[in-house]
């Protein structure tokens, strides 16, 4: 078997010889200090010079950086609060937010004090609405946090400005993913300029400055052996994981001791006391000092060969590849100590599949789950991307994939039929939805069925749309529809047809996403000729040459697929949204030329008793409806709105035709005989839904009557509740019989006899404003929801001055106001 | 009732289906794409034209193989300063194509768009190969232009429309997506026989970042010009930069394809490098093929 050194040597050469020349092409563009994050960077440094040398042609640093220290530092003058929020919530996720502030002051905070205390005992959620207002709050505890916020986003500014120095540019280096460090700190220290170079990018958010090395891809990609570390990229982060904790503080900052000797672990680290992948590493290093000296193309010449042979070993392993490749267990960072195995041991869960859901390296799981056969079954699986169109062009060792084609092939070739009559401004946006299409092996037809020429050439003129793609199809006068749909077929040859409306509009992905749907093997298999997507019903109006817009919604919702039955009852989607092959229309013999309405109906139910449509579940196609504003031009109107009572006349045509049709098998006659009774069914169904909706409708506007449960269970507002009467007794006189300072006790005492008046919002307000240093907030008041609310009093004395609290604001205020009193 | 078909795009349909650019700039099809571009001239108050297969025509070497003689012309020129170790064409080319690969992806993006400089892409290159910058940058800018000014020659057909252009009094610039500052190209123009005198600017994307793939060189055309986008005529080779987001910026546009038998022979060549520069196992450059 190939030691894993043999594959990931030369990986790894390859990687980090591109770094050294990125490196240097960004110092030498703009003087840059490059800044190796850590804990990975100081293992990718290691690496580095084990290249380059000791002496690099740039600067380089160790930078002491964790996402979590990047969120302290963005959290301090909530400079990045937003920011810093998410990349916490990422980790924490629906916690406490005591908990995530015990996290957050793991190193500073003494076990035993009271502002911790304080804050563990928010069990609220951790949300960005609680936390802000955490951060905004005034008491003690508050105060302490924050500050502990703001000195470390302190210490961190001045750390990057030392490092920067006389550069104009910091550059992060790291294993990568996301680079969510460096978004935290470039909107922490907007004045200061960050780059950032990573092993590989597994992100959809774009970010500027973010530079891949290896990969850039949110998953495996078939024909991208690199994008298989995707898969995997815990091999990487293992590789480089030194064997010291994540350095959680800041230099310099309110716990600047233990950064230093997080920051000192990290650098004194030796991997010679490590596991089989710190020995690796070692074997990588001793490679990349071996050959660094070779040629640059021999370097990429083997580092791509050896990625070929990864790319098998990652997403189709045999169990014995796992131990040598599966790396060391994850440990955790973001404030948490433990360790999260890639592997998942036998006692890890019930269930095969559950511990595969759950592993790091999925195929690596399953090679050690089943025996060899079913493993590969299950990895193959595993591989393919989810895309139903791209099913079959997945990665499965067995080498293949399409190759390129020429711009104007027939294969994937579609002929967009566009019928017009003097309506300009629809005609110009189907241009622009045509033009705008990702797909571009179309002909784009248009049949100027009677119009103005010329009106049509001018837009065609404008239109950024290769010429070499267009044909115009002019009639003097008007053939009618299907007549119009057939001169567009058969004017052009290509492989597929849609008829694409003046009046409606597409999705830019809408041809790409349907032809490789057409062409896809399983599409092919199950004999789908055509397929439909899912469309928006657009409800516009057309006043003084402009198009308006009043509303959107999906139009028919419940179709999943496309039966025979179905469409038998009723044609249940627009040509818009249907792409199929030219093979169809010819065996169809095109769309019924006698038939001024409903054409395209009779064109699907022949379509469907000779092969399938299949279905995409994306809403990729727009159906526009002019069916607003009194003042409609008649020739903006839609044939559906415009002529309902011709659909009607027509529909019998269309059913007693196909009953006659010989050409047809004869199920299709049986099918729309059932689809008459269905219809009939529909229609009783939808009046008595009208009745129950009319009667719904009159009984929604009775009175109802609060149920006496509710009435019982619910707190009484603007009174005094019985538990903070008792609280506040309590308080006052447990003050009194405390060690109180005797100016204090004189407040008290001529208050004791006034206790039975609590009920009086005068008399509770002397009290309270009197003697509130003597009642503190009870444990059940929930003060950050109560905050929430009443915005008004954050930066008031009620928010935490002094002795006065958000409770006190409730008993002298909010009771009065009729607020509900905040239960945590 | 009658019904007419107009099938559009026929001189572009012609030149994509020609053997070469000569084949079709002889046939009557050249002559009706003069007539479109002379009624196209009334219409408008200036002309841009694009440089690399629009006037300058380059011959069936791949952009690959082009590359290649000139990590070749470079390694002529170098060892007369005598390197340390003697250079091989394949790392030469490798670095050549990393570096300007590198460029491409590092250099800050303008409005969106990011471009490569040929210094820059000569200077990691060269620092790629462990040699100082002084001589060998020189050199290899040196080697670049002396290939390019070897494969390159004037496309006299073109070059009749610009001065038509002129004759009618029109204003004339020249528009490239190219890592060469406009500097080298005016020298590549000269060499090639075409008074750069009669060209009011030529636009670099290596200079101005933004570029015609995203239509923003237009408007920056537009802005220092004076002239509006309705007012302006542009053609050139690449149906998206030089035809498409010409379109969308609402110029007047004319696509040059090239022609497909020219582009099948720049992949045989492109092959053909790959082929000989193969290893133990193929070299894999982050160069694409020419497109059919």
């Amino acid at each position: 078997m190939t030691k894993p050194v043999d594959v990931l040597g030369p990986i790894f050469l390859n990687w980090i010889a591109q770094l050294d020349r990125k490196l240097r092409f960004l110092d030498r563009r703009d003087s840059a200090r490059m800044l190796f994050c850590t804990r990975a960077g100081k293992r990718i440094h290691d690496h580095l010079l084990a290249y380059a040398g000791e002496d690099p042609a740039y600067d380089t640093a160790l930078f002491g950086i964790s996402r979590i220290g990047a969120v302290k530092a963005g959290l301090g003058y909530l400079s990045n609060f937003d920011g810093s929020f998410a990349v916490a919530r990422e980790s924490f996720a629906d916690a406490p937010l005591g908990d995530v502030c015990a996290a957050f002051l793991k190193n500073f905070a003494q076990p035993h004090d009271p502002r911790l205390h304080a804050l563990q005992a928010l069990r609220g959620p951790f949300r960005g609405d609680n936390f802000r207002v955490l951060l905004a709050a005034n008491d003690d505890a508050s105060r302490w946090l924050r500050d502990y916020f703001e000195k470390s986003h302190d210490a961190l500014g001045a750390q990057l400005r030392a490092e920067l120095g006389e550069h104009r540019q910091l550059v992060l280096v790291d294993t990568g993913w996301k680079a969510s460090i460096q978004r935290a700190l470039q909107a922490t220290y907007p004045d200061l300029r960050f780059a950032g170079v990573y092993f590989g990018v597994m992100d959809s958010q774009p970010m500027e400055t973010r530079h891949s090395v290896v990969f850039d891809a949110l998953s495996y990609q078939p024909g991208r052996p690199e994008t298989c570390l995707a898969v995997h990229r815990h091999l990487i982060e293992s590789l480089y994981e030194p064997l010291a904790p994540s350095v959680e503080e800041i230099a310099g900052g309110p716990c600047a001791e233990v950064a230093a000797r997080q920051m000192a672990a990290v650098t004194g680290e030796d991997p010679s006391r490590g596991d089989a992948t710190d020995a690796l590493f070692l074997e990588i290093l001793d490679y990349t000092r071996a050959h660094r000296g070779d040629p640059l193309d021999v370097i990429l010449e083997r580092g791509h060969a050896a990625m070929a042979e990864l790319e098998r070993i990652i997403l189709f392993p045999q169990a014995a590849d796992v131990p040598l490749y599966q790396g060391k267990p994850r440990s955790s960072d973001f404030g948490r100590d433990g360790f999260v195995p890639v592997i998942r041991g036998p006692e890890e869960g019930d269930t095969p599949e559950e511990r595969i859901s759950r592993a790091l390296w999925q195929p690596g799981q399953i090679a050690v789950e089943y025996p060899p056969a079913a493993a590969r079954a299950a990895q193959e699986r595993l591989a393919r991307p989810g895309d139903g169109s791209s099913y079959f062009t997945a990665y499965t060792g067995q080498g293949g994939g399409i190759a390129p084609r020429e711009e104007f092939a027939f294969e994937g070739s579609v002929a967009i039929v566009t019928r017009t009559k003097d309506r300009p401004v629809l005609f110009e946006r189907a241009m622009r939805s045509v033009a705008a299409q990702t797909w571009r092996n179309f002909h784009w037809v248009i049949v100027n069925d009677g119009g103005s020429r010329e009106s049509v050439e001018e837009i065609i003129d404008r239109a950024p749309i290769d010429r070499r793609r267009i044909t115009l199809v002019s009639n003097d006068a008007s053939v009618g529809m299907e007549a119009a749909s057939n001169l567009g077929v058969r004017a052009v040859d290509t492989e597929f047809v849609v008829i694409h409306d003046d009046d409606d509009s597409w999705d830019p992905r809408f041809l790409e996403r349907c032809v490789g749907f057409l062409e896809s093997a399983p599409a092919q298999s199950a004999g789908f000729q055509g397929v439909l997507t899912r469309a928006w019903r657009v409800s516009e109006e057309i006043r003084d040459g402009r198009v308006t817009e009043h509303g959107r919604s999906p139009f028919n919702p419940w179709v999943n697929d496309v039966t025979l039955f179905q469409m038998a009852i009723g044609n249940f989607f627009a040509p818009i949204s249907f792409v199929y092959r030219r093979s169809m229309f010819d065996a169809i013999g095109g769309y019924s030329e006698k038939l001024p309405v409903l054409g395209d109906w009779r064109f699907n139910i022949e379509f469907l008793a000779r092969a399938n449509i299949g279905f995409i579940d994306e809403y990729l196609s727009y159906y526009h409806h002019r069916d607003t504003g009194a003042a409609a031009e008649a020739v903006y109107q839609n044939s559906v709105i415009g002529g309902r009572s011709v659909h009607a006349e027509y529909f019998p045509v269309v059913v007693n035709d196909l009953i006659r049709e010989d050409r047809l098998p004869a199920g299709v006659a049986a099918v729309l005989g059932q689809a008459h009774l269905a219809r009939i069914m529909e229609h009783r169904f939808n009046m008595v839904d009208t009745r129950l909706g009319e009667m719904d409708a009159r009984l929604a506007q009775l009175p109802v009557p609060q149920s006496q449960a509710e009435e019982e269970q619910a707190e009484p507002l603007g009174v005094l509740l019985q538990g903070d009467r008792d609280h506040v007794v309590r308080s006052l006189l447990g003050a009194l019989r405390g060690d109180l300072p005797e100016e204090r006790r004189a407040v008290i005492e001529p208050l004791i006899g006034r206790l039975h008046e609590l009920d009086d919002p005068r008399i509770r307000e002397e009290i309270v404003r009197s003697a509130s240093f003597a009642i503190p907030s009870p444990a059940d008041f929930d003060h950050i929801a109560y905050l929430r609310k009443r915005t008004d009093i954050w930066a008031t004395a009620f928010n935490g001055f002094e002795d006065l609290r958000p409770y006190h604001h409730y008993l002298i205020h909010g009771i009065t106001d009729g607020e509900p009193r905040p239960a945590a | 009732m009658a019904t007419q078909v107009t099938t559009y795009g026929r001189e572009e349909r012609d030149l994509y289906e020609a053997p070469d650019f000569d084949s079709f700039y002889r046939s009557p099809g050249a002559r009706s794409l003069a007539d479109r571009f002379e009624a196209l001239l009334d219409r408008v108050d200036l002309c841009s034209f694009d440089v690399f297969d629009t006037l300058l025509l380059r011959d069936e070497r791949s952009e690959l193989e082009r590359f290649r003689d000139i990590a070749a012309e470079f390694i002529r020129r170098a060892g007369a300063e005598g390197p340390e170790s003697p250079l091989v064409l394949r790392s030469c080319l490798s670095a050549r194509i990393l570096a300007a690969s590198a460029a491409y992806q590092l250099s800050p993006a303008v409005k969106g768009c990011r471009e490569g400089r040929l210094s820059e892409i000569i200077a990691n290159a060269v620092d790629t190969l462990g040699l100082p910058q002084a001589p060998f940058a020189r050199i290899w800018h040196e080697a670049e232009m002396e290939v390019e000014t070897s494969q390159l020659r004037a496309s006299a057909f073109i070059e009749e429309l610009l001065d038509l252009a002129l004759a009618r009094g029109k204003r004339v610039v020249l528009v490239s997506d190219m890592y060469m500052p406009a500097g080298d190209i005016s020298r590549l123009l000269e060499a090639s026989g075409i008074s750069t005198g009669k060209i009011e600017r030529i636009f670099s994307s290596a200079d101005t970042v933004v570029n015609k793939r995203s239509g923003l060189v237009y408007d920056l055309i537009a802005e220092e010009t004076g002239v509006a986008p309705a007012r302006m005529l542009h053609m050139g080779d690449a149906l998206e930069g030089d035809f498409l987001a010409a379109k969308r910026r609402g110029l007047q546009a004319i696509h040059l394809p090239i022609p497909r038998a020219l582009l099948r022979r720049r992949l045989d060549s492109h092959r053909a490098v790959l082929d000989h520069l193969s290893g133990e196992s193929g070299l894999p450059l982050p160069i694409a093929p020419p497109a059919l």
